[in-house]
Formats: structure tokens, sequence, C-alpha cells
């Protein structure tokens, strides 16, 4: 088992993982473990409500029984119960290679982390889980509930370049092509592109009814600025480099970087758009049942999304 | 105060240490931390680069102006540091300049070259203080201003002899200068200094400002000169054509020197096998005590003797060597001290002749009139091998028969003279470094020497008096207080006890040790009176107490001649006829000895000389073609022999010390010439300012190492860049403090 695979099975993260369920926020499709209702009224067993029989209708849902008792013809709706589908998009732009401590995990290692953390949940409960990695190519895993996704998603890990020179945002507009479905979008990214395109796409997937998740992989020094000594930083997917006294400028950069994140959580909120930070100095432990159990409480409180 | 003024400010400053202003490189630090922190950075690739770029384009301009700026300080703070230690000062009389308008200077500067500029100090001479200074002087010279250069030693030479507006060549003149073996003549310097200035206000525009600059070490030896009255009255007579400036150069302290003072080796001539004591007597002019410094005997260029001596503090010491000659001819002695402050005193050379014997030819008139000299020059019999003296004696008229070169020395003992070709051969003989003694006497006649008088050319005669009468008969005592020496002061030829017993000349020196040898009580009763002497070419040696001479000693060319107003002759017979009383007196045989080594002896003064003398040769008649001087840097300087009767030949440039090989045309060397240093340079004790005239103190020092010269008041401006650099300091803190602050 290669060095990244042994991350990925991480029993301590795993194990706090274990108890707890992932919930949509919407009331899919699903019906698995009744955790999962979906809207559609479809052939699944469980009896949901009669409604009057109108012209196009499938006559093989006529109650017969309502008939013979009342004359009328009604249709017989059961609650569909079927799998949540989790599409997961994992940003593989150049911007996820970077960690600032060397020991510690890149953003793009700590997203698969929590990627397949999450894909373990869903598919635990029987849900489907997709991958599609933005890495500039065509390659993706398509929904599918079966245990060996796990393992297909885990290889595909394993071979994604973490270098995509293409700007995460420009590519998210491939994505809603690939849903056929109405799915949780879990997106797992440093989202310090430019903004505008990552919000059309999520525009255009509400628009499809999809659910939305951001988890915005940061790493420390993305977030604190904690340079002392004149620094060069190397500029990634086009930038050019900058020699800098960081002290000089890091009131400055971390007032650029909150204007950022503002602006983010701001459309978040506007776009109903769940929105969680994931700092990879902490451990996928802290961030992913924290992040879960504030899901749950919203679907009980009823509430929308995580603002 | 105009634009163009400034740099002539700049300059117009100096420094007493400059070499502190090294520590300004000490601004090196905080550029190379600046660079050192932009070079040795951290790399890293940044994903947020958006971000970054944005807060650059914000905070880069102001940023890097406040890291230029704490740059600017912390530099400016060392540098002002650097100053103030390298204790600044003003020249003053150029501030003054300036204030007045601008007006053209005219500069004569003096810059002495004497070999004391060369004492190491720490770190630095004289002669570099004073190269330093000439880099700031030269750099604040404006249009307009115009300099002469004269360097002063012994002799002193206007190397740029009139003022020039050139002042890239007059800079290059001081470059090319170097430190001489010389002494200094500071009043030469001084009536040097008057011409060229006088020759210069004759081309300077109408306001032009004279100033004249004398870069020294204030050596004592040179400038106790000031004492004198003539001297002080050149100081004068300079100041009132020209402002005059004294720069001290002396560094904080002097390395310890010794000094080679003497070196004379006793017999002064020696002989082959006979054992000769070298002795050289040393300095040691430091406030050390010395130990185990090797002194070295030199023989030839070899080394023979090492020797370890200690010396005390400010203490002389004799070390004596021993020496057997082992083979005829040129010999260099060389007295040799290990390297110290003051390199140019270590070594003194001593250019002697070894012989087998010397041979003296005696001409005698009436035959046999010359056995008492010739027994006091031979005491033990002509035949004593243990004599190194020779004698031989011949009739004066049949001179042709003996060849005059093969004589050491040839003596006229109360001769006549034969003819004209005689008098042409002794001329010649001279001309080539002869001796000649001439004993006048009864058989003298005065027609015959005025031929030595009146020459016929334009050469100096032979004989620089004429005889006059021949005194009348009585007792004559000698005296040697009564010399009338027109050549040398009385005060110093007759020593301390003022003619007690103690004679100063060189030919008579054996009698101040030895005052019972009776020549005082010598009694003579006729003696040859002269007239017409000469004084700038004849020293009277010896007088009778009416001042008339008895002993006289001049030189022609090469030659040196001694003349005798009363004979040693003695009529056994008719003692009364008799001039003297000298044959019988015991005086007589160390009397003849003693004139006779001396004179053999000149030939030795010939070829050792100081610094600065004339190396003066007289090439005999078979000696034609050229001569090719070596000198001490084994560069050669060809001259052609001179032609004619005057075949007297000088070399005057002998400013180095060392040996100065003469050679003829052929190249067979023929003589060594020992050119040594005047000791006197050695001393390093400073002339105290104070010592000035009052009018030149006040004006003209500007500043000084406590030797008790006026310092002017050059504190003030390190104490204003001291309190300078803490303010620098003070706001260097605060502002890093403040930026820190703003940062957070």
């Amino acid at each position: 088992m290669s060095k990244v695979s042994a991350k990925y099975f991480d029993p301590e993260t795993l194990a706090k993982i274990q108890p707890l369920a992932l919930r949509s926020r919407f009331l899919l499709e699903g019906y698995l473990a009744g955790l999962h209702r979906s809207p559609h009224r479809g052939q699944s067993v469980e009896f949901a409500e009669h409604r009057e029989y109108a012209p196009g209708d499938d006559i093989r849902q006529v109650d017969w029984k309502v008939f013979a008792r009342t004359d009328k013809y009604y249709l017989k709706q059961f609650e569909d119960e079927t799998n949540l589908v989790v599409v997961v998009i994992l940003d593989g732009s150049e911007s996820m290679s970077f960690h600032s401590n060397e020991r510690g995990l890149t953003k793009l290692e700590y997203a698969q982390l929590a990627a397949l953390s999450l894909a373990y949940l869903v598919l635990d409960q029987r849900d489907a889980v997709a991958l599609i990695p933005m890495t500039g190519e065509d390659r993706w895993l398509p929904p599918s509930n079966q245990p060996q996704r796990w393992q297909d998603m885990i290889l595909m890990m394993e071979q994604m370049p973490s270098r995509a020179s293409v700007p995460f945002g420009s590519m998210l507009g491939s994505v809603a092509t690939k849903l056929n479905r109405r799915s949780l979008i879990v997106v797992l990214s440093d989202f310090l592109d430019e903004l505008n395109p990552v919000f059309q796409s999520v525009r255009h997937w509400k628009f499809d009814g999809h659910d939305i998740c951001f988890l915005q992989i940061l790493d420390h020094a993305e977030q604190e600025f904690p340079f002392s000594q004149t620094t060069k930083f190397l500029g990634l997917e086009g930038w050019p480099n900058q020699t800098v006294d960081p002290v000089t400028i890091r009131e400055s950069y971390l007032s650029e970087f909150r204007s950022h994140q503002s602006l983010l959580r701001a459309f978040c909120h506007q776009a109903e758009v769940d929105y969680e930070v994931f700092s990879t100095e902490r451990p996928l432990s802290f961030h992913l049942p924290k992040f879960l159990g504030r899901r749950r409480n919203l679907l009980r409180q009823g509430r929308s999304h995580v603002g | 105060m105009s634009a163009d003024l400034l740099p002539s400010l700049i300059f117009a400053v100096g420094f007493l240490s400059p070499w502190m202003l090294a520590w300004g490189l000490g601004i090196a630090v905080p550029i190379a931390v600046h660079l050192w922190r932009r070079q040795h950075r951290r790399e890293i690739a940044w994903p947020a680069m958006r971000f970054l770029i944005a807060a650059i384009q914000k905070k880069s301009r102001r940023t890097q102006f406040e890291q230029w700026l704490l740059l600017a300080l912390r530099c400016l703070a060392i540098l002002g540091l650097s100053i103030a230690v390298a204790q600044p000062f003003v020249a003053s009389k150029t501030l003054i300049g300036l204030g007045a308008g601008r007006t053209p200077t005219w500069t004569v500067l003096i810059l002495d070259a004497s070999f004391s500029m060369n004492h190491q100090g720490l770190g630095t001479s004289p002669w570099n203080e004073a190269q330093a200074w000439l880099d700031q002087f030269f750099s604040g010279r404006v249009e307009g201003d115009a300099v002469a250069f004269i360097e002063m030693s012994e002799p002193s030479t206007a190397i740029i002899p009139v003022a020039s507006r050139n002042i890239a060549k007059v800079r290059e003149a001081t470059k090319n200068s170097a430190v001489l073996d010389t002494t200094a003549d500071l009043s030469a310097t001084l009536q040097l200094a008057i011409e060229v200035a006088s020759q210069s206000k004759l081309v300077a525009p109408e306001d032009a400002r004279f100033e004249t600059i004398f870069l020294s070490d204030l050596g004592a030896n040179t400038w106790s000169a000031m004492e004198q009255p003539e001297v002080e009255q050149l100081f004068q007579k300079l100041a009132s054509v020209s402002s005059i400036e004294l720069i001290p150069c002396q560094p904080e302290e002097f390395a310890p020197n010794l000094a080679v003072m003497d070196l004379r080796i006793e017999p002064s001539m020696p002989y082959l096998g006979q054992s000769a004591n070298i002795w050289a007597r040393i300095r040691n002019f430091s406030d050390k005590r010395l130990n185990e410094i090797p002194v070295q005997l030199l023989i030839d260029g070899r080394t023979i003797i090492s020797r370890s001596v200690d010396f005390d503090i400010e203490s002389e010491c004799e070390v004596v060597f021993d020496w057997t000659p082992g083979r005829e001819g040129n010999h260099i002695l060389e007295v040799a001290l290990a390297p110290d402050g003051l390199l140019n005193d270590n070594q003194r050379w001593l250019s002697i002749d070894v012989r087998q014997q010397s041979r003296i030819l005696v001409f005698e008139t009436v035959n046999d009139s010359s056995r008492f000299l010739r027994a006091a020059l031979a005491p033990m019999g002509p035949d004593d091998d243990r004599s190194n003296l020779t004698v031989e004696a011949r009739n004066i008229q049949r001179w042709r028969d003996v060849r005059f070169e093969d004589y050491q020395a040839i003596m006229l003992c109360d001769c006549r003279l034969p003819d004209n070709a005689f008098d042409n051969a002794i001329r010649s003989y001279l001309s080539s470094g002869g001796r000649l003694v001439v004993w006048f006497g009864d058989q003298s006649q005065r027609g015959e020497y005025d031929r030595w008088t009146e020459s016929a050319d334009q050469n100096p005669n032979l004989m620089p008096f004429r005889l006059n009468s021949i005194s009348v008969r009585g007792n004559y005592l000698l005296d040697p207080r009564c010399v009338s020496n027109l050549r040398v002061p009385n005060s110093q030829l007759l020593g301390e006890a003022g003619g007690s017993g103690r004679f100063a000349s060189r030919f008579l020196r054996v009698f101040a040790d030895f005052p019972e040898g009776g020549l005082l009580t010598t009694p003579f009763y006729q003696y040859q009176k002269i007239q017409n002497l000469d004084p700038k070419r004849v020293a009277i040696e010896l007088s009778f107490e009416n001042n008339d001479p008895w002993i006289l000693s001049s030189r022609w060319e090469a030659g040196d001649i001694l003349w005798m107003t009363s004979p040693p002759t003695l009529n056994p017979a008719d003692p009364e006829r008799s001039w003297n009383a000298l044959p019988a007196w015991p005086s007589f045989l160390p009397l003849v000895q003693e004139l006779t080594l001396s004179l053999l002896e000149s030939v030795a003064e010939v070829r050792n000389i100081r610094v600065g003398d004339a190396i003066e040769a007289f090439p005999a008649s078979r000696l034609l073609g050229s001569i090719v001087v070596t000198r001490p840097d084994g560069t050669s300087f060809e001259t052609k022999v001179p032609s004619g009767e005057d075949r007297s030949w000088r070399y005057l440039d002998t400013l180095r010390r060392g040996i100065y090989s003469l050679a003829m045309e052929q190249g067979d060397q023929f003589l060594h010439v020992a050119v040594n240093v005047d000791p006197t340079e050695s001393d390093p004790r400073k002339f105290r300012s104070v010592q000035l005239p009052p009018s030149l103190q006040t004006s003209t020092i500007q500043g000084n190492h406590g030797n008790g010269a006026p310092v002017q008041d050059h504190s003030r401006w390190i104490v204003s860049i001291l309190v300078t650099v803490l303010l620098l300091l003070l706001v260097e803190t605060m502002y890093s403090a403040w930026m820190r602050r703003a940062r957070q």
C-alpha cells in the first residue's frame, strides 16, 4: 500500500467519522435507511399519499381499491427511496500542491483524504459517489454505490496530477454535463482563483437543483502569512515571482485575503451553498466530524444551508 | 554659499588620524546585512499570489523607502563614528578664503623628504600621512589655483619651481617624490621657498592668495634651526610674501629604532695581515630596552661576524669587531642591524684600502738634509720589515728617475723647485689622489714657488698663498688657540678645554691625549711667512702665538697637501742657524708619523662621504673615455672624463645611501665610495612647535599629537560629529521601533 493510501485509511480519522451520518439538506430521492427521503414518488414500497388521476399518468399507479370504494381514480404514490449521489469535485490545480509545513499534507492530499472519508461514509450507507478530479483531463468516476468505488477513487486520486495549470474556476463549467441526477456536489478546493467562474458554475448547478457544499482547503500560512524574513514567493499558475519582506506587507496581504474570503462567504450565503474552511494544520478528524455534525443539526432545524 | 564652493569646503577638511577612516568600511556591515537578507532569502511556491501582489502594490514603495531610510541612517552613523575617530580638522585658512569670496589660491608645497619621514608608527609613517594629506589637498584644488612643489632635503629641490595651474602635474610630482636618505636643510629650503613664491607671484593674478605649506615630521635636528636668528628672519621674510601653514606629520607612536651612528676602523688604513678593530657606534633611540639584537659585520657583502647585543633605553654602545685583512685592495666594510622602525639608518658602510706597505718619497735639495725626517718616518731603519712605511730619499734634481704614481706620499724637505716639468708632474700626481708635504726652509725660493701660485690657466693655484719673507730670528712657540682658521670656527677647532692641549686638527689629534708630548714647547726660531692666503682653499692646522701659521692644509683636485712653514732640518754644526729644534724634540717623531698617517688616511675620506655630498674623482691623464657610476640600486650613469687641464670630476646624485662604484670605460672598477646617512636624522625627538616664533605658532599650526603644538579646536568637530552619530542612532532606534509597531 502506498504512502498516500495509508493516509487515506487513517483509522483514527475513519473511526471518528463512523458514528456520524451524512445527510442531505434537502429531501433527495433516496430512501436508504430512511435517511434520504426523496421528493420523487417512485417505485418504492413505502406509501406516501394519493392524488387524483390526471391524463398522462401511469395507469399502473392507479389505486384500484380506492377506485372500488370511491369510484374515483386516484393514483397511489410511494416515496421513492433511492441512493444519494454525492459528486466529489476535487481541485487539482497547481495551487493545491502547496504546504507550508514540509512534514504536513499538501492541500491536495488533505482534500483527497477528506473526499475519501466522505465517500466512505456515503458508500457505507449505500449511496452513490462520483469523483470528478479537476486536472484538465476528462477522466472521472461516474456515480456508483458499489464498495469497489472507494478503491477506484483511491486509484484515481493516486494517479491524479496535482499541477493543473488551468484555473479551477474555468474547469467547473464542464461539470454540469456530467450530472444527470440531482446530486450533492461537494467541491474541495482552496478557492484562491478568480471567483466569478466558480460563482457562474454554482448558479448553474443550483438551477439544476443540486445541493452544493464548498469545502475550502487552506494552509495555515495562507491564512496567517507568518513569514518574517525576506522571501522569494514563486508564483503558481502563471503568477510572477515576488521577493518581499513579508513583515512589511503582512497586514496588507491579510486584508486582501480576508476580503476574498468575505466575498466567497457572502456568495455562499446568498446562493445557499454550504461553506466550510478546512485548515490543513488541523487534523481531518477535527474538521470532518464538526462539519458533518453541523450539517445534521441544520437538517434537524430545517435550515437550508450553513452560511 | 554657492554650489561651486561646496567641494572646496568639503575637501578643506583634513584628518589627524586618517587611517581611522578605515572604520568607515564598517558601513559594509549594514549594507552586507541588507544585501544578505535580500540574497539569502527563503524561496517558497506561493498559491495566494493574487493577494500578495495586491498587497505589494499597496505597500511596496513605502516599505522600500523605509528600508532604505533605515539603511542610510545606519550607514551614516557608522561613517560619522569613523570620521570622529579620525579626528577631523578644517583648514581654517581655506575657510577664511572661502568666506572672503572665491579667490585663486597659489600654494608653495614643501614636503620634507628627509629619511626620518620613513619612521614607522602605528601602521603608518609621517611620509604616508603627508601623502594622504596631499591627496585631500589636491582634491580640494579648484580652477584658478596653482601649486609649486619643493622637496625639502639636503639639498632641497624645487621640483615645480613656479606655481603651476596644472594640478595633475604637481600631484604626479608629489606622487613620484620619495623619501631620500638625506637630512633636511631648513635654511636653504626657506630661501628656496622665498624664491619660488617670488617667481610665482610674477605670473600670479593680482587677487591670488599665496600660502606656503610645510609637511614635515618636525624632526628636532631640522627644525631646531628655527632658533637661529637668520633662519627666523628667513621665515619672517617668507611670511611677508605668503601665509605659512605647518602640517605636522607624526604618527601616534613610533616603532623602536636603532641606528648605526658611526663606523670606523683602527688603524684607519689597515695593512695586510695586521689586525684591525672595527668600531660600530650604535644608538637605541627608543624608550624600550631591546635585547638580543643581531649586529652583523659584512666584508665585501659577506657576513663575517654576527653578534647579539642588548641595548638599554635611549643608550649608545660601541660594538667592536676584530678583523685581519687577508687581501690587498679596496674593501667594503658594512655593519648592519636587524630591520626596525626606521630602515634608513640600519646600515653603515666603510670603504677602505688594504695595503701591504705605504711608500714615501722624500725629495731634498741638500743631500741628506732630510735624514731627520726619514728617521722619523722609519725610526727602526729603512729595512725594518715591521714598519708599514717605506721611505726613499732623492735629490730633487733627479726627480725624473722615479714614477710618482708608485708612492703614496711625496715630501719636499726644504727643496728648491727644479722646473716647470716638475710642477706638471706634481700636479698630475695630485690630481690622481697623491699626497704632498712641503716643508719650507732656507732652500725654498720664493720666486720658484710663485710658479705654484701664478697659474697660467683657469685652474686653481696649486699653492693657495704666496711666500713672504722669512721671519726674523726669535723664539716662537706654537699655540693651538691662535689658529685663525677661516674654514672651521675656532670653537670647533679648539675643543672643550679651549686649547689646553686638546687639538682638533686631524693631523694633530694624537697630541690631544698626549699633552706631555712637547709639541707646544718646541722651540722655533725662524719660519717662512706667508701672504695672500686664500681662506676658502686653505686651512690653518696650527699657528704660532703670533697667529702666523706653521701647518697649513689644502687640496688640489684629488690630492691633499700639507704646507709646513718651518722645516724638519737641523744643522748640528751650527744649531743657531737652524730654524727650529724640532728634530731634537720629543714631539717630532709622533708629529711626523701622525701627519703622514693622517695624510694617507685622507684617501679613505674621499671614499667615505655623507649622503648628498659629491663624489669627487680626478682621473689621471692616463684615464680616458668615460666613467660609469653604478648606484646602490644597480642603475648606472655614464659620463665622459673631463678633458683638458681641468680633470676634476664630480658626481652629485648621491641622495641614496650605499656603495657607489666608479668604473672606467673598460669596466675595471677603480673606486668604491661608501655613502652613509647623517645619523642626526635618526633622532626621533621632535621640535616642539611652542619653540616656533609666536607669530607663526598662532596662525600656522594646524594641529598636532600632543607635542605641545597649539592644537586647533578640532575636538569641537569630533564632539559635534559624535553628537550627530548619537542622534542618528536614536532616530534609527525610534524609527525602527515605530515601524515594528506599525506592522503589528
